[in-house]
């Protein structure tokens, strides 16, 4: 039994204490509690604009009360326009301890550091542990790739996919997203999915995303995809999608919502209405955040090129697709799908692996990117309008 | 390998370059303008005659929608670099 069960009913993995900034001008002060608090399970989020934005109040809202999390200090600088208030409500509401610390009410810089140092450790005192068994049809997995090159459509990518499709007999819940970068298989897609509207639905999505991103001046698409083997933004596509197995569609969600059932969700992370805020998502923490937002327990990474990155609140697990990649960074990652290029190994017989490793992960292995310290977070404005009736399955 | 002779389709080819992992090669030649298939989808079209064996990238190859960027080559930032450094455009 390594879950812990919340007042709530929710299970997590991992028994996270969050102090969360509510504006840039509260990072530092924010950043010296965790510091000082010298405990890996104490991670930092936050979000540096002064503006109001009802997506970033959503997944601060979601990531607050998300199972992996036990407790939460708010550090506000005071005349912020966050909505702190209603961050306070969601956390009682979702019986997690909860303190915030103002730093223009608690003296400055010195003092607030102390009472949030003070906070975390009576917060933490003040969560229940419960350990119980997470099954895995309460398992929620999300998948990003970062750093793709010509490999990762051919090694990680596919076995990530067959692991998805071996969570989805399990009845887990699985999610796949960016949009941006699966421009080109909108039909495929569409035929996928368990509804025509909702087939429709995928397409209009990805059309969008096609519209953004051609408005931004930018696919989703890097230079060292380019000196990795990517041409087009298509075939870098083909290759992402393949981590999404071959499993039916359930749903198409947007960042934060919460899946209503077991099955494999696409996420549209891309905002609605004219281009307002910028690129959708500004690098690939960006993404790993929303999935996070979405429930995600453990997030699987795949990458050619070769990303260090892990996550505030949530285990990544990282897939190398290039083998001459994981010889030069094999610290970093937590498998080697490389194997499959050079030294015939089956694609199922890594996602094999790639499923094996989640459930350690599940039951309190540490991955490699939890055991270098990375807990990396960022969080921008976006707007989005509600998810239409048509992209989630019923009950 | 450069110099390599490789089979593709039964028939042997010479590589004219050398090919990093990742990097794709034409397994038939395609001509100006055709669609390229990989993974069974069009990943794009060609901009140039390409031979059987010859590199496919962003010299002969090219998205149907958006366009790829590169640090110093289309869509990248050395514009503004050149007038941060007084240089001529």
């Amino acid at each position: 039994m390594n879950a812990y069960l919340r007042a709530d009913g929710r299970k997590g993995i991992r028994n996270i204490t969050l102090v969360c900034y509510l504006v840039e001008c509260a990072h530092h002060v924010a950043r010296k509690i965790v510091d000082k608090c010298d405990d890996d399970s104490v991670h930092l989020i936050g979000f540096s604009g002064c503006y109001p934005n009802d997506y970033a109040l959503t997944q601060l809202s979601q990531l607050i009360q998300h199972p992996n999390v036990g407790a939460v200090v708010l550090v506000s600088l005071g005349c912020e326009g966050f909505n702190r208030e209603a961050l306070i409500e969601v956390a009682i509401k979702a019986k997690r301890p909860i303190e915030t610390i103002v730093i223009q009410q608690s003296g400055g810089t010195l003092l607030a550091t102390s009472l949030g140092i003070e906070a975390v450790k009576k917060v933490q005192a003040a969560t229940p542990i419960i350990k119980v068994t997470l099954p895995l049809n309460e398992l929620v997995v999300g998948t990003i790739c970062g750093g793709s090159d010509g490999t990762s459509g051919i090694s990680a990518n596919p076995a990530v996919g067959f692991c998805f499709d071996l969570l989805l007999k399990d009845n887990a819940t699985c999610i796949f997203e960016e949009t941006g970068e699966l421009i080109g298989c909108e039909q495929i897609m569409a035929e996928r999915a368990v509804t025509v509207e909702l087939g429709q639905a995928i397409e209009r999505a990805v059309h969008k995303a096609e519209n953004y991103y051609r408005v931004m001046g930018y696919g989703s698409f890097a230079p060292g995809n380019a000196e990795g083997g990517l041409t087009t933004q298509e075939e870098k596509s083909m290759g992402a999608y393949s981590k999404s197995g071959n499993s039916p569609i359930s749903g198409l969600i947007k960042p934060g919502d919460i899946p209503p059932s077991s099955g494999l969700y696409l996420m549209d992370v891309v905002p609605d209405g004219d281009p307002l805020f910028g690129f959708p998502n500004i690098s690939d923490n960006a993404e790993i955040v929303e999935m996070i937002a979405s429930g995600a327990h453990i997030i699987l990474f795949t990458t050619g090129r070769g990303s260090v990155v892990g996550s505030a609140i949530s285990p990544v697990i990282k897939v190398c697709a290039n083998p001459e990649t994981y010889r030069n960074m094999s610290g970093d990652m937590d498998v080697n799908a490389g194997k499959i290029l050079e030294e015939n190994i089956s694609i199922s017989t890594v996602g094999d692996e790639i499923y094996q490793q989640v459930i350690a992960v599940k039951n309190g292995q540490q991955t490699k990117s939890e055991q270098l310290g990375h807990q990396e977070f960022i969080l921008t404005y976006k707007q989005f309008v509600p998810t239409g009736p048509s992209c989630l399955p019923t009950r | 390998m450069k110099g390599l002779e490789i089979i593709i389709n039964e028939q042997g080819i010479t590589l004219n370059d050398t090919i990093d992992v990742g990097h794709k090669i034409a397994c038939k030649s395609i001509n100006k303008g055709d669609k390229v298939i990989k993974y069974g989808v069009a990943i794009g079209s060609a901009m140039a005659d390409i031979m059987q064996g010859e590199h496919v990238h962003l010299t002969n190859l090219q998205s149907d929608y958006i366009d790829s960027h590169t640090r110093t080559g289309v869509n990248s930032q050395s514009k503004i670099l050149h007038s941060i450094l007084g240089k001529q455009t």
